[in-house]
């Protein structure tokens, strides 16, 4: 039994409320450069939709969201926009690089430590937060003219699949396109591949690839903050 | 509770307080993102005792229970609010943090006296007070009733000043912070607000040591710092 007011049930609306307009809200302010895509009212009826379908099963606020793209590109009005949920996924993983935090990446002289055998057989860690995409459409040109508040008055975008790297360092973000071989390079790296089979497999999907070169890239890029090897463990 | 991560933060941060409410907020594994209500009873003060001294025991440090802003209660409740938060602290150590917007705004929606909840607080227990505003909504159903609900996004409202004068004469000079969750003003009112708060603390310091003459040694006041939460207003010193 609820006590309260004349009629207690009632007052749990104004848990209701709070439960749907602040988890919207949430969602609304995780997706800015969306809102301005779509605009803000379908992108403000998409969040409530998607609060309702999907109440977060995450504890932490800054988490819940991470499926809203894919929820909001099936939404029937917004069929027409084949790149959006390529648009937002790209979105959704730059607010998570704005709080990244760097740690202090590997000097360029480390690949003289380590025998050759040794750096065949290293695996390496990567920069926390960098992540890699993969998206159907270069959505990177999108975003980039938006945060640069350059969007021409029209704005073709042809589908052609694009790799992107994605990092932060205390709120500078950087979003690059990589060539596949790169790409497909350092993703291996961070999934753990050894050094050796991380550029086997970056060959197969790009020949061109140099992996020698792309290591040094690595390096210099400061993305590169460990490599261990069953001889050694480098570090900064 | 996920106390890693509030470890994590606990030990890069090391707060001065550290508080938490007295509410649910999960089912099913959902997370409501909402401080539900709880009903006051031996079942509820068995869950929140366990759940407190793993925080305190985690932490090393006491934790600061916040009363919560309420629009429903319980039949099922057999003590009153301070009744429990006295059991609480009884029963684990921990300390109190006293919201007296929260007890202004829920001595209007549930029908309760706000200065004898004031004056049921165990006194020492006492280490923080918040401020916020609230917004009277129509009661639905109910012609010309109003239900308060806790925003944090209105000035502090005049009858939650005066509540604030009163537990400051009762619980002493502690740090205060006025929640501002949305629409937050300029620095400047931040800065009117923050001279307000001195001014009726100021007031129930006079009204404890007026009270106390010919009694026991009121408690001294403390130096504390006075923020506003979620601004980018300055803090200032008070003595």
């Amino acid at each position: 039994m609820l006590t309260g007011g004349s009629d207690p049930t009632q007052r749990l609306a104004i848990h209701r409320r709070h439960f749907h307009a602040s988890l919207t809200e949430s969602i609304r302010t995780r997706f800015p450069a969306t809102a301005w895509l779509i605009g803000d009212e379908a992108l403000t009826h998409a969040a409530q939709a998607y609060v309702a379908a999907h109440p977060p099963r995450v504890f932490c606020l800054a988490e819940f969201g991470h499926d809203f793209p894919p929820f909001l590109a099936s939404q029937t009005s917004q069929r027409h926009l084949p790149y959006l949920e390529d648009f937002a996924t790209l979105e959704w993983h730059l607010g998570l690089a704005s709080v990244a935090v760097d740690a202090p990446p590997l000097a360029p002289d480390v690949l003289g430590q380590l025998a050759p055998e040794d750096l065949a057989a290293g695996t390496c860690r990567l920069q926390p937060g960098v992540v890699y995409l993969t998206t159907m459409f270069p959505v990177d040109e999108l975003m980039r003219a938006y945060l640069t508040d350059q969007v021409p008055e029209r704005f073709e975008m042809a589908a052609s699949q694009t790799h992107i790297e994605v990092r932060g360092t205390r709120g500078d973000i950087q979003f690059i396109r990589l060539e596949r071989g790169t790409w497909h390079f350092r993703r291996h790296l961070q999934s753990g591949a050894s050094i050796e089979a991380a550029a086997e497999q970056a060959l197969e999907q790009d020949s061109s690839l140099n992996p020698g070169h792309a290591l040094v890239e690595l390096i210099h890029s400061r993305l590169l903050t460990h490599i261990s090897s069953t001889q050694r463990n480098l570090r900064t | 509770m996920r106390t890693w991560h509030e470890s994590k933060l606990v030990d890069l941060i090391d707060p001065v307080l550290f508080s938490g409410h007295v509410a649910w907020s999960t089912h099913d594994g959902e997370y409501l993102n909402d401080l539900l209500p709880l009903p006051y009873n031996d079942e509820s003060l068995r869950t929140l005792v366990e759940h407190i001294s793993i925080v305190q025991d985690t932490f090393g440090r006491p934790y600061l229970l916040e009363n919560p802003s309420s629009y429903v209660g319980f039949g099922s409740s057999m003590m009153t609010e301070p009744e429990f938060l006295s059991a609480l602290v009884a029963r684990t150590g921990c300390r109190l943090l006293c919201d007296v917007s929260n007890v202004y705004l829920s001595a209007h929606n549930m029908g309760f006296d706000a200065h004898a909840y004031i004056d049921a607080l165990p006194v020492d227990a006492i280490a923080e007070l918040h401020l916020g505003g609230f917004e009277a909504e129509d009661e639905e159903g109910t012609a010309g009733q109003t239900v308060f609900v806790d925003t944090h996004g209105t000035p502090v409202a005049d009858g939650s000043w005066q509540l604030y004068e009163y537990a400051v004469s009762r619980f002493g000079a502690l740090p205060p912070l006025i929640e501002r969750d949305n629409e937050i003003p300029d620095l400047a009112a931040l800065i009117a607000e923050s001279k307000i708060t001195r001014a009726y603390a100021a007031r129930g310091l006079e009204r404890a040591h007026a009270r106390a003459v010919g009694h026991a040694t009121p408690r001294s006041p403390r130096h504390h710092r006075f923020g506003v939460r979620r601004c980018a207003a300055s803090a200032h010193g008070w003595e």
